[in-house]
């Protein structure tokens, strides 16, 4: 199966952890929405404003993230947005967990062999 | 060569050819739509706004300045269909959306795949039919009415409202109505076994079939009276359809008030006969008999119906003398002072001038 099909296929798989990999970019340090979209565009979260914008509200919204405007070179200001501590505990409980689900997966296939 | 508008992204003008335009509102609306639940629906749209006008921005260099209908699809494709990240607010809002159209049935003109304003589509969706049997239906009107259902065409295509989202387009296209549909509809409930089970009555199942007869008939009967009207208050008003010159005083809007109230006082009762029996046929309301058949809309109906019945009483009233003095100098007669008097004696009917000359002696 090439990485297009995956692309295809697991598309509620990758909905469901975007959340997670927009944290995870976010943690690193903080960044406008372009750079995030950037950043994702280069795996297989990639995705557009029109997805990633509504989530960064509801993320924020969540007590997750928080943006401060910035001047930018060219333009109007942008919005930086950084973790808050509710989000860096998310981001770690999140990892946590897809750590578990992975192990979960593998025993059971174990099983099987 | 292409046209060119100006449109202002939050803020910053930029030209863009009309296709494009045409293609970035609808973008926008769909936003607007799926972000309908969105507490920050204003701040997410106008950073969607600035993330497209970035992207503009971005193409306009060196020498250009306008924006092709290419490059905005383009831009709209990376930008991706504006969703709903919240699957909870997903949820609600197709809960909600659903129980808007089970319940909503609406007329609206359909813009897309419109011969000319999108009336017969709108009344097709409305009806469940085929627009062209509707445009067929419409260019016979024409002809038979002698023009008033080109009249009545233009009058809807500026009334009723436009299908642009597709809530409304939804809303424009739920429940079927046709006689066509309701025998189907009847065919199916009857053939149902779950609806058999569940009513555990094959009676229960042949009384709504009847009644959906009897709403089929009443709601034909209803059509036919409502064309009649509107054929014969166009004639009235276009001049075609004259009265006696002795009944001029007839003409105009008396004669319209008349044919209207004679209208409402037959087509009223088919309406509501029309209604009960479709709710009456209708399993899903749980209404109780009594509610099925004295629904809000019956008191509005009957009190039309009251006024229009003593409308046409004071119109009898006011204009029967009218009449007589027309029949009467239809058949030789004409009042003299107070004197009834005979003026054409081959007409006159002896017996009757007899009687008349005792009575007024």
């Amino acid at each position: 199966m090439s990485n297009d099909d995956a692309t295809e296929q697991f598309g509620q798989l990758r909905k469901g952890l975007l959340e997670v990999a927009v944290l995870s970019v976010v943690s690193a340090h903080e960044v406008y929405a372009a750079d995030i979209l950037e950043r994702l565009s280069q795996t297989e979260f990639r995705t557009g404003e029109g997805t990633l914008y509504p989530l960064l509200s509801r993320m924020k919204r969540e007590g997750m993230l928080d943006y401060s405007w910035m001047e930018s070179p060219s333009g109007p200001p942008r919005k930086y947005y950084k973790l808050t501590s509710d989000g860096r505990d998310r981001l770690k409980d999140a990892q946590a967990y897809i750590a578990t689900l992975t192990t979960t997966l593998k025993e059971l296939g174990g099983h099987h062999a | 060569m292409r046209k060119v508008t100006t449109i202002n992204l939050n803020g910053r003008a930029f030209q863009l050819e009309e296709d494009g335009y045409e293609k970035l509102q609808a973008y926008l609306r769909q936003a607007a739509a799926a972000l309908a639940q969105n507490p920050d629906k204003a701040e997410v749209l106008t950073d969607i706004e600035q993330a497209i006008a970035d992207k503009c921005d971005r193409l306009l260099i060196g020498n250009k300045n306008v924006v092709t209908s290419e490059q905005m699809i383009d831009i709209l494709e990376q930008m991706g269909k504006v969703e709903t990240a919240d699957s909870a607010d997903d949820k609600q809002s197709s809960q909600r959306k659903g129980s808007e159209t089970r319940q909503n049935k609406r007329l609206f003109t359909i813009k897309e795949g419109a011969m000319i304003l999108g009336v017969c589509k709108g009344i097709g969706a409305y009806l469940g039919v085929d627009p062209t049997l509707v445009r067929i239906a419409f260019v016979v009107l024409a002809f038979l009415t002698q023009g008033f259902a080109v009249v009545l065409y233009l009058a809807l295509g500026l009334l009723l409202p436009t299908a642009k989202t597709e809530a409304d387009l939804a809303e424009a296209y739920n429940q079927p109505m046709t006689a066509q549909d309701i025998a189907d509809r009847a065919k199916e409930k009857a053939t149902d076994p779950e609806t058999v089970e569940r009513v555990g009555q094959v009676f229960t199942q042949i009384m709504r079939v009847i009644f959906q007869i009897i709403q089929i008939v009443a709601a034909t009967a209803f059509g036919l009276v409502t064309a009649a009207w509107l054929i014969t208050m166009w004639s009235m008003a276009f001049g075609n359809l004259s009265l006696h010159d002795n009944l001029q005083m007839l003409n105009g809007w008396r004669a319209s008030l008349f044919i209207s109230f004679a209208y409402a006082i037959a087509a009223l009762p088919l309406l509501a006969l029309t209604r009960i029996m479709g709710r009456l046929a209708d399993t899903k309301t749980d209404d109780t008999k009594e509610t099925k058949l004295a629904g809000r809309g019956e008191g509005v109906l009957s009190t039309l119906w009251g006024l229009s019945a003593v409308g046409l009483i004071i119109f009898i009233t006011t204009y029967a003398g009218d009449v007589r003095r027309y029949v009467d100098t239809h058949q030789g007669y004409m009042d003299v002072g107070n004197h009834h008097i005979c003026a054409d004696a081959n007409r006159c009917d002896p017996g009757r001038n007899f009687h008349r000359r005792m009575r007024e002696d």
